[in-house]
């Protein structure tokens, strides 16, 4: 039980130095003006997955 | 609904939940105060209604309907909204492929007027995603279907790759799609 809660917390610290530095990158100095108003093709939402096979 | 959808509901609604607060603690300074990440709740489905009426919206899609059918259908799924302070900024759904190895953000939008946090709102959005996709153990955000080279040009910037799915924009299809990744 002690060992997973210490797998599981030092799995939170990484993520969260990961995050970090991502949220730096991203947030300090984001092009504002290029900023779209979205992303993704609405009519395309629902489409099946057919991707997973990249996984094999 | 299934037990096993309605486990899986759970289960990963407590991830999307971790994943946001672990986001939210890591928010610059300047934005930590205002800015707030939450799920999509009706609330959030009704200030989106608002949307349809700006003449400034580019896209159609109705949030209200089609994340009711979305919600239903992906209980692993990637949902997001973006406050600052009481002022809906943006919202976001996606979902993991298969075998939890990648995350697909299928669909985020920012509002179309006077967004108090120009230029914000997508990142928030991607940073949002990537602490969901790392919580889940997937190894790389997918952006699915960018519309035009624009797009790829800006999330290029924010450290994304593009993978063309056909020769042009136009010509990418379910079997083929194109996207822009990111290894986390």
């Amino acid at each position: 039980m002690a060992k997973n809660e210490n797998t599981y917390n030092e799995k939170f610290k990484q993520n969260q130095k990961k995050l970090k530095d991502r949220a730096e990158e991203l947030l300090s100095n984001p092009p504002i003006e290029e900023e779209p108003q979205s992303v993704g093709d609405p009519s395309k939402v629902f489409e099946e997955d057919k991707t997973e096979g990249n996984d094999k | 609904m299934l037990a096993t959808h309605l486990d899986a509901e759970r289960r990963y609604e407590l991830l999307r939940q971790e994943s946001r607060i672990q986001a939210q603690s890591i928010l610059p300074s300047k934005l930590k105060d205002s800015v707030k990440l939450a799920g999509i709740s009706q609330k959030e489905l009704v200030l989106a209604k608002l949307w349809e009426a700006s003449p400034n919206r580019q896209v159609n899609w109705d949030w209200k309907f089609g994340y009711e059918i979305y919600r239903k259908r992906y209980p692993k799924r990637f949902e997001l909204s973006i406050w600052n302070d009481y002022f809906l900024c943006g919202l976001a759904i996606g979902r993991p492929s298969y075998h939890g190895s990648k995350l697909r953000l299928d669909f985020a939008e920012k509002v179309p007027d006077n967004c108090p946090i120009k230029g914000h709102v997508m990142p928030l959005i991607l940073l949002g995603a990537e602490s969901y996709a790392l919580s889940i153990g997937a190894e790389e955000v997918r952006l699915m279907h960018p519309l035009n080279e624009r797009l790829v040009n800006y999330y290029n910037r924010l450290g994304y790759k593009y993978v063309e799915g056909g020769s042009e924009f136009g010509q990418a299809n379910e079997k083929n799609p194109h996207y822009l990744y990111k290894k986390i």
